[in-house]
């Protein structure tokens, strides 16, 4: 194994020849190892990913200029739906659903993207998670946003008739 | 049958460069290693394509599942200067001067701030199990009681500071302070909301949301 090889030089020769020293370093080298492998895996571990995110001033949506051609998801509680309008809320208005997986919500968010810049318009994108809607399917929403390189997107807070409105369309 | 002759040398390597490399690596990792910080709750952060880390001195709020709120402020010097503006401020609690230099080298931390010392002064094992019994530092805002606001007001005020100091003095690269925002998936949107609301109280818009490498977690 892993040895170090020292001959002396014959130089008495009256002596009888030295023995070459031999050490044994397996076990410093299991040490070796075992070290590596630690440090290695705590380098990987200990990245923390991290995504920025800027909120709005106001909740409320005075500051959102082009309200009329923006794109609303709002995220429910059930973890995969998120429902969906374009343009301004309407009470009672239809909300479409789709599930998170990206299939779905990204043809969404590519056509009304599509429409947008038809226009020769910039899609605003508001997200406004329902009172019951998970803090994980919030950060899909943005992922998928990200993935189609839409940038401007504002996270706010429900208004009590769009609950309302979106528990009749089966949210919650 | 003839017997199959083995050769009888021994099967001695040269290792020496294969030990050296690893020695090389075990060096590199060991310098470059920084030590992750024990976590006073297990929060399942969601998944995300996004690649960008979290720089240095920042301000972690931590949320678990249940909408407990952990806090914790990188930096010995900033803790110890927000630690007193916040003794100031609620000087019903006392703190030796033991406790206090135990509060730097402390991290995260989800108590409220009367019972804070003996947080400070409880082993590891107490910790733990105070960490989970604990409902986090209070955030409500009915009564005054909203304990996270001071820590957020005084932690960013001390920061700041210390930046500029940094910068004018020791001529330190301009670090502005970064808020982070650390949830379980699982959690309810309201509560980090509810976080998200204090900060915006205090003029503060943009955050780091923690998040893991999609695929990474799976």
């Amino acid at each position: 194994m892993a040895d170090i090889q020292s001959s002396a030089p014959e130089t008495n020769s009256r002596r009888p020849a030295r023995r070459a020293v031999r050490i044994d370093m397996t076990p410093m080298v299991d040490l070796a190892f075992l070290l590596l492998t630690f440090f290695v895996l705590t380098a990987e571990l200990s990245k923390d990913k991290t995504m920025e995110v800027t909120f709005p001033k106001k909740a409320d949506n005075t500051m959102l200029v082009n309200e009329g051609g923006a794109l609303t998801l709002i995220p429910d509680g059930s973890g995969k739906n998120i429902f969906w309008y374009r343009g301004k809320f309407e009470v009672n208005m239809h909300l479409s659903s789709v599930t998170v997986s990206k299939d779905q919500l990204n043809t969404v968010l590519a056509e009304s993207k599509k429409e947008a810049e038809a226009k020769g318009e910039k899609l605003f994108v508001i997200i406004k998670p329902s009172e019951k809607a998970k803090y994980g399917t919030v950060i899909d929403v943005i992922d998928a946003l990200r993935l189609q390189e839409l940038n401007s997107y504002a996270i706010t807070t429900i208004s009590p008739i769009e609950t309302a409105t979106l528990l009749k369309n089966g949210g919650n | 049958m003839p017997k199959i002759k083995v050769a009888k040398s021994s099967p001695s390597l040269d290792m020496t460069p294969m030990v050296d490399l690893a020695f090389l690596l075990v060096t590199f990792f060991m310098l470059t290693a920084t030590m992750r910080a024990p976590e006073p709750v297990l929060v399942d952060t969601p998944s995300s394509i996004s690649e960008t880390e979290l720089p240095d001195n920042t301000m972690l709020v931590t949320i678990d599942t249940a909408g407990r709120v952990f806090f914790n402020v990188d930096g010995k010097d900033v803790r110890e200067k927000m630690l007193m503006r916040m003794m100031n401020k609620f000087p019903e609690v006392k703190f030796t001067q033991k406790q206090i230099d135990r509060f730097k080298l402390m991290k995260s931390f989800g108590v409220p701030f009367e019972q804070l010392p003996a947080y400070i002064d409880a082993d590891e094992v107490e910790r733990k199990k105070i960490d989970t019994q604990t409902k986090g530092i209070p955030i409500d805002t009915v009564d005054n009681k909203d304990q996270l606001s001071f820590w957020i007001n005084f932690g960013r005020v001390e920061a700041f500071i210390w930046n500029k100091d940094q910068v004018d003095n020791k001529g330190a690269k301009d670090k502005p302070m970064r808020f982070a925002i650390k949830c379980d998936g699982k959690a309810q949107y309201r509560k980090v909301d509810a976080i998200i609301e204090l900060f915006k109280k205090q003029d503060i818009f943009r955050f780091n949301l923690i998040t893991d490498l999609e695929g990474a977690a799976q």
